[in-house]
C-alpha cells in the first residue's frame, strides 16, 4: 500500500504552483506582445497620417503653390502665388490616404479667407504655415491652414 | 532552519518576482507625435518672411511671433540684442530653437534666433 508522504505532497503542491506561474507568465507574455503588436499598427498608421499631412503642407508652401521667379529661375520659399493657390481650389486634390478638408488664410490684419473646403471632417489633422501670399495687390503676410482629413475612417 | 524551506521560498519568491516583473512591463506605448517638427517648421517660416522682408525691426517681428504663436512664449535674438516675446509663462520644460543669417545694408553677417518654451 503507497502512502503520502508529507514531504512528496510538499513537492507536488511547489511544483503544480510553479508551473501555475510559469503558465501564467507564458499568458501575460503573449498578451502583452498582442497589445504592444496592436498598439503599435495603430500608432504607426496614425503617424503615417500626420506625416503625410506636414509633407503636403510643406511641399505646397515650398512648391506646389510657391512663386516662380523667372528672373532667378527658381521656385520661392514661402511666397505663394494667390491665383495658383484659389485655382487648386476648385480642384480640391484627393488621393486613397487622405484629402484636403480645408485650405484657409488668415492675413495679418485678421483677415480670413477659405480657399476650398469639403464636407467630410472626419479624422483630420490640422497644420499651420506662414507664408507670404502674392496676389495683384503685392506681397502680404498670412498663415495658411492646411486641414487633411482621412479617407474612409 | 530548514535548507529546503529555504530553497521553497526563496524559489517562489523569484517566481513571484519575475511574475510581477512581467505584469509591471508597461502597456502603453509613449504616442510619438509630430509637434516638435511643426514648431521648428513655423520658426523656420518666421526666419525666412523676415529674410524676404529684410526688415529687421524688433517690433514688427514681435508681432510676427506673437501672430504666429498667439499662446507661446519665447524670445526673440537679433545680433546681440534679444527681447522676451509672447505671453510670460511659468516653468519651461523645453526650448526650441531656431536661428538664421543676414546680411544688413553694410554686409555685415547678422544672426537672428527664435527661441520658443515648450
Amino acid at each position: 500500500m503507497r502512502t503520502i508522504n508529507e514531504l512528496g505532497l510538499l513537492f507536488s503542491f511547489d511544483l503544480l504552483l510553479a508551473f501555475f506561474i510559469m503558465c501564467a507568465m507564458l499568458y501575460f507574455m503573449l498578451l502583452n506582445f498582442n497589445l504592444i503588436a496592436a498598439q503599435d499598427a495603430d500608432a504607426l498608421g496614425e503617424f503615417s497620417f500626420y506625416q503625410n499631412a506636414f509633407s503636403f503642407a510643406d511641399s505646397s508652401v515650398k512648391d506646389s503653390f510657391a512663386v516662380y521667379d523667372m528672373e532667378r529661375r527658381r521656385v520661392l520659399d514661402n511666397v505663394i502665388d494667390y491665383g495658383l493657390l484659389k485655382k487648386s481650389g476648385s480642384q480640391k486634390p484627393e488621393n486613397e490616404k487622405f484629402l484636403i478638408g480645408k485650405i484657409a488664410l488668415e492675413y495679418v490684419d485678421g483677415k480670413k479667407e477659405v480657399i476650398s473646403e469639403s464636407g467630410n471632417k472626419n479624422n483630420c489633422s490640422a497644420v499651420e504655415r506662414l507664408v507670404h501670399i502674392r496676389n495683384d495687390s503685392g506681397d502680404g503676410k498670412a498663415k495658411i491652414l492646411f486641414l487633411m482629413c482621412g479617407v474612409g475612417k | 532552519m530548514k535548507r529546503r524551506g529555504i530553497y521553497l521560498a526563496f524559489e517562489a519568491m523569484l517566481s513571484l518576482l519575475i511574475l510581477f516583473a512581467i505584469l509591471s512591463i508597461p502597456m502603453q506605448n509613449k504616442m510619438e507625435d509630430l509637434d516638435e517638427l511643426h514648431i521648428l517648421q513655423k520658426e523656420d517660416d518666421l526666419l525666412k518672411a523676415w529674410l524676404f522682408e529684410r526688415d529687421f525691426d524688433l517690433d514688427g517681428m514681435k508681432a510676427d511671433f506673437e501672430f504666429v504663436f498667439p499662446n507661446s512664449s519665447g524670445e526673440i535674438g537679433l545680433g546681440n540684442e534679444r527681447i522676451a516675446v509672447g505671453k510670460p509663462g511659468g516653468r519651461h520644460r523645453e526650448t526650441y530653437s531656431a536661428s538664421g543669417f543676414a546680411l544688413d545694408g553694410e554686409l555685415n553677417a547678422v544672426e537672428i534666433s527664435i527661441s520658443i518654451y515648450g
